[in-house]
């Protein structure tokens, strides 16, 4: 009865009702798409840096985070990789990496040699997709195309890399320049040279050795507990750790955190304006009705009851806006999470030179829905607080006679 | 005969003011099962106050109120509205009904809330409301019917749970004579048939004529009592 009572008042003044309804509407709407758009942003841009750079885990020695020295290396072989493959690892990539002085002709610059697998490269990142020219061989090295501008090298030169090895050996390789690559990263198309895996173990002295390996799950939901299997593997007394992307790229999590606190002022604002809609609307529902609340509780009804009605008005009004919102937006953000909106072209040189794809990604994680909807839930709970206090201090007489 | 409503030297003083306002002063009284009364008085003399003490609305400031046996003066506020709901009816001046509620539904409040089951209320509803003439009306909204039809809408509702007795504050006070007739009519016919106990106030000479019992109030005080 009281549902039936709190539905019918709401359609009292049926322009009010709908006006306050569709303002929780387009706030829902509105929410849910912007927080789509910036998690969809940061889930872009972590499956960037993850595939790129860290992986979502990473194998490495525990002091390589701090000092990411080649003295930091440590075995892996094809028995160590069997061990690892648990069932939600899609693959792991090994890689070794040093700094070493790349010398050409007359020229000399500071070089990154990151020894790979290049078939394993390019299911994690599509490396052989960003070569211009050539291709990964053995004894070959790939430049960034930066790199080779800058030593005035082209493919079929060779090129002296020069450096020191694991522990303190003398590294030094002849390489012939066997394709050249355009990274997405700017810094990467100044600096890098890959050499094979295999090469790089020996340019370095560090044979079966690696600096890292990249972890990707199955599922990226599922890193954490992947993580946890890991270092269940892991000998405790070991040097060898399990590092989730978290920790290797602090940068790229503050950032994110610095854009989710600025996103979540903006939407607490867009939540005060129609928190103080729905406060409008239930303030003057309450107050136009002082004397029919008094006739009610003349009549027999507890100022409880009365209550219990005014917070159904208010929840009905929000959930009314909640649904519409949410049927409105669940359609949208599906569409959009399977088609990214292209940026414009300004933006997409830009998007290139930071090394992201130029695409406006949606997230489609269901938590981001679930949480407008108590968020406003929550609000209309607050709301229903004053017509409660109202009519709790209600005097009876007074108003029944008004 | 056990009245159903007895009072014992019930004084209201209202001290807010400047000046105490003695509303009510030392008002004993017994009200009898099919009791038809009528209270007057000049305006100012305290007849809705007595009114509010008897509906258990207002607190006296000393003396008892009896209803059936029970004394609602010692009562709690919780205590007092579920009294009410099950022992009093009450009809107020005007608009009293809940406006998004048909009549039907309206006549049905009082034992909604009283939780009765569904078929009873549904019955008892239809009875009532065809007793006090608008058996018709009964999917109507008040927004839909005259003053006067609310009025007997309201007066179904306040004794269709058969409560011991209806209270009821200048109720023809906002309709034209007609109106305020048929309305008395009705509540004399419902007074006979249902033997519903009424007790209310009024200004208005036709309804002194229709009642079993005259009060008098002056100044707060009773100043006669008469049965006729
Ligand atoms: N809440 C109050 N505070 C102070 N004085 C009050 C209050 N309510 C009533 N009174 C006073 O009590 C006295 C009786 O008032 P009451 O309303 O009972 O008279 P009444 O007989 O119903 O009058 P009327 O015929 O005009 O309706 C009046 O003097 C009135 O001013
Ligand atoms: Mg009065």
């Amino acid at each position: 009865m009281l549902l039936k009572l709190a539905w019918r008042n709401l359609w009292r003044s049926r322009k009010r009702t709908l006006i306050t309804v569709s303002s929780v509407f387009f706030a829902v709407l509105l929410a849910v798409m912007a927080e789509s758009v910036n998690r969809g942003s940061h889930e872009s841009m972590i499956r960037n840096s993850v595939s790129y750079f860290t992986g979502y885990l990473q194998l490495q020695d525990s002091a390589y985070f701090e000092e990411p020295s080649l003295d930091y290396c440590f075995s892996w072989n094809e028995a160590e990789a069997e061990r690892f493959s648990l069932p939600g690892v899609q693959s792991l990539i090994p890689r070794l990496q040093g700094f070493v002085l790349a010398a050409g002709g007359d020229r000399t610059r500071a070089a990154l040699v990151l020894g790979i697998e290049p078939e394993k490269e390019q299911q994690l990142n599509g490396l052989q997709d960003q070569l211009l020219a050539g291709d990964f061989e053995p004894g070959g090295v790939v430049l960034g195309d930066r790199l080779a501008e800058r030593l005035q090298l082209g493919i079929g030169d060779s090129l002296v890399l020069l450096g020191q090895g694991y522990q303190g050996q003398q590294a030094a390789g002849i390489y012939r320049i066997s394709g050249l690559v355009k990274p997405t990263s700017p810094e990467l198309r100044k600096q890098i040279a890959y050499l094979t895996l295999a090469d790089a173990q020996s340019l370095f002295g560090a044979y079966d050795m690696v600096s890292s390996v990249l972890v990707m799950p199955n599922q990226p939901n599922a890193t954490d507990k992947l993580q946890q299997q890991m270092s269940d593997l892991l000998p405790a007394d070991g040097f060898v750790v399990v590092r989730n992307w978290r920790e290797l790229l602090p940068e790229l999590l503050a950032a994110i955190e610095f854009d989710n606190a600025s996103n979540r002022i903006i939407l607490f604002i867009l939540y005060l304006v129609i928190g103080f809609g729905i406060f409008g609307t239930v303030l003057t529902m309450t107050l136009e009705r002082r004397k029919e609340f008094g006739v009610l509780i003349s009549v027999g009804m507890r100022r409880r009851r009365l209550g219990w009605m005014a917070l159904y008005e208010s929840l009905l009004m929000g959930c009314i806006g909640i649904l519409a919102g949410m049927a409105a937006s669940v359609p949208l953000v599906a569409w959009f999470y399977y088609h990214p909106i292209p940026m414009g072209e300004e933006l997409q040189a830009i998007s290139e030179e930071f090394g992201v794809e130029p695409l406006i990604f949606f997230s489609a994680d269901p938590s981001i829905f679930s949480s407008q909807a108590l968020v406003v839930l929550g609000m209309c709970l607050l709301v229903a607080l004053y017509p409660g206090y109202y009519i709790s201090k209600l005097d009876v007489l007074k108003a029944s006679r008004s | 005969m056990t009245p159903v409503l007895q009072t014992q030297n019930l004084h209201k003083t209202y001290s807010e003011g400047p000046v105490a306002v003695h509303a009510l002063r030392n008002i004993n009284l017994e009200i009898h099962p099919g009791e038809f009364t009528v209270i007057v008085g000049p305006s100012g003399s305290g007849k809705t106050t007595l009114l509010n003490m008897l509906g258990g609305l207002d607190t006296p400031s000393t003396g008892k109120v009896w209803v059936a046996g029970t004394d609602i003066s010692e009562l709690n506020e919780n205590q007092l509205i579920d009294f009410r709901l099950h022992h009093i009816g009450f009809v107020f001046q005007a608009y009293n009904l809940i406006p998004v509620l048909t009549a039907e539904e309206n006549v049905s409040f009082i034992m909604d809330l009283q939780g009765r089951p569904a078929a009873e209320i549904k019955a008892r509803a239809a009875e009532v409301l065809a007793e006090v003439g608008l058996a018709d009306r009964g999917k109507n909204r008040p927004a839909e019917l005259s003053g006067g039809q609310q009025q007997r809408v309201a007066v179904a509702r306040a004794l269709a749970s058969r409560p011991q007795y209806v209270l009821a504050d200048e109720p023809t006070a906002n309709l034209d004579s007609q109106t305020a007739f048929n309305l008395l009519d009705t509540m004399k016919r419902l007074n006979e048939d249902e033997k519903m106990t009424f007790l209310f106030s009024t200004h208005d000479q036709r309804v002194i004529d229709r009642a079993t019992r005259v009060i008098t109030l002056v100044d707060g005080e009773i100043a006669s009592d008469e049965r006729r």
